[in-house]
């Protein structure tokens, strides 16, 4: 037993050492700051960052998070007003050509009685 | 390599590039047609998500031990899950139209409904593990149960839609779909919300860790119900140009045999 708890022991020893090498990836991963942002008055060799930089790199840096959602956001609105725009032409000729096809319809029902074909147009809905 | 060639392998045409070209082929498209104006109520609703997105992160939210700033996730991932139950709902009540009826315009509606409701649940639980990463520490907890309900929920929707496949007949498929979708609908709050408050867990809400009425801060409510609303929105939004396509879709092609039926 004697032996068995000192195996267990340098096994743990050994354990904690690799544990404590490990790179804490939740907070080491990445930082809250920009070294291209550090002030001038920090680090006198440094240039001036422009005002859109600055701003960006402030406040533990939500606006580039809210940047980047947002340029999401934008291009998925742009592809749904594109998909908007296409299906509103596609539904104005659908229409179109039901329109006629059952004014023909109409017409030569008028001279010699036919089956109907039923309507398979889609709904008009407000775009 | 030609510059054609380059331009096909950027930009590959989807299904309604070839129904417009198909439309203005057989001469049905003329450049009369109306001038293209968005609803009001969509208008509305990319200025209410965008106003919600930046002010999301831009109000300064208190500082919650182990959230941290990972608390704004709350305006993202909790109405995702509103949403998709919304979703579910407007697909079971046309399911149960259906199975009323037996109109197939009913179930479409239930089919693009679940359609919508399994993409803002699939957003939910990337959103979900993303969260808990920063916060329990892994991406995926296998002893969370709401996790793994949450994922075994959205199991239960792909097999609606891999039925839908099983059937020629669109009456048969309808009627079997419909009630398949009313068991998987009824059976989400289950696995959603009663399950997993009888079984120790990290998620809030569950037995032993409080749920959001209780640690939530009123900053955080002012921005997550109007989430709530916008997603449910965009939702809708998504729900109707989902039925247009199909519909668009199913006409032109009923249409196009038809017009090649007469020339024959």
């Amino acid at each position: 037993m004697g032996k068995l708890d000192e195996a267990l022991q340098v096994e743990g020893q050994t354990d904690t050492q690799a544990m404590s090498q490990q790179v804490d990836t939740l907070s080491a991963s990445y930082g809250d700051k920009w070294q291209g942002v550090t002030s001038t008055a920090a680090d006198p060799t440094l240039q001036t960052e422009s005002a859109f930089v600055q701003l960006m790199g402030s406040n533990d840096l939500w606006p580039v998070v809210l940047g980047v959602s947002l340029i999401i956001w934008f291009v998925l609105l742009f592809f749904v007003y594109r998909l908007e725009r296409r299906l509103h032409h596609v539904e104005a000729s659908a229409r179109a050509s039901t329109h006629s096809s059952s004014n023909v319809m109409a017409s030569s029902t008028a001279d010699s009685p036919k089956p109907s074909i039923t309507s398979t147009s889609p709904e008009p809905s407000s775009t | 390599m030609s510059k054609n060639r380059e331009f096909g392998t950027i930009f590959k045409p989807g299904l309604l590039d070839f129904i417009i070209l198909n439309e203005y082929k057989l001469g049905r498209m003329t450049p009369k047609t109306p001038t293209f104006r968005l609803a009001p109520w969509k208008w509305f609703t990319m200025i209410w998500m965008t106003v919600v997105l930046v002010a999301g992160f831009a109000i300064s939210i208190p500082r919650i031990p182990i959230l941290e700033e990972s608390a704004r996730n709350l305006f993202l991932h909790v109405p995702m899950w509103f949403t998709m139950m919304t979703m579910f709902a407007i697909g079971f009540f046309f399911s149960v139209k259906y199975l009323m009826n037996e109109t197939l315009r009913d179930d479409e509606k239930a089919s693009a409904a679940t359609m919508v409701g399994i993409v803002f649940g699939v957003c939910g639980l990337l959103t979900g593990s993303l969260w808990a990463r920063f916060t329990w520490g892994a991406w995926w907890i296998l002893s969370e149960p709401k996790m793994n309900l949450a994922a075994m929920s959205m199991l239960l929707f792909v097999a609606y839609f891999l039925l839908r496949t099983a059937f020629e007949d669109p009456k048969t498929r309808a009627r079997i779909s419909a009630i398949y979708n009313v068991f998987a609908v009824t059976s989400v709050p289950f696995l959603l919300y009663v399950i997993p408050r009888q079984l120790p867990s990290l998620h809030p809400g569950a037995e032993g860790n409080p749920a959001f009425s209780e640690i939530t801060a009123p900053e955080l409510r002012y921005i997550f119900y109007p989430a709530i609303i916008g997603f449910i929105l965009v939702a809708m939004w998504l729900f109707t140009l989902t039925l247009r396509v199909r519909r668009v879709a199913g006409s032109t092609d009923q249409r196009t045999e038809r017009s090649t039926g007469s020339e024959v």
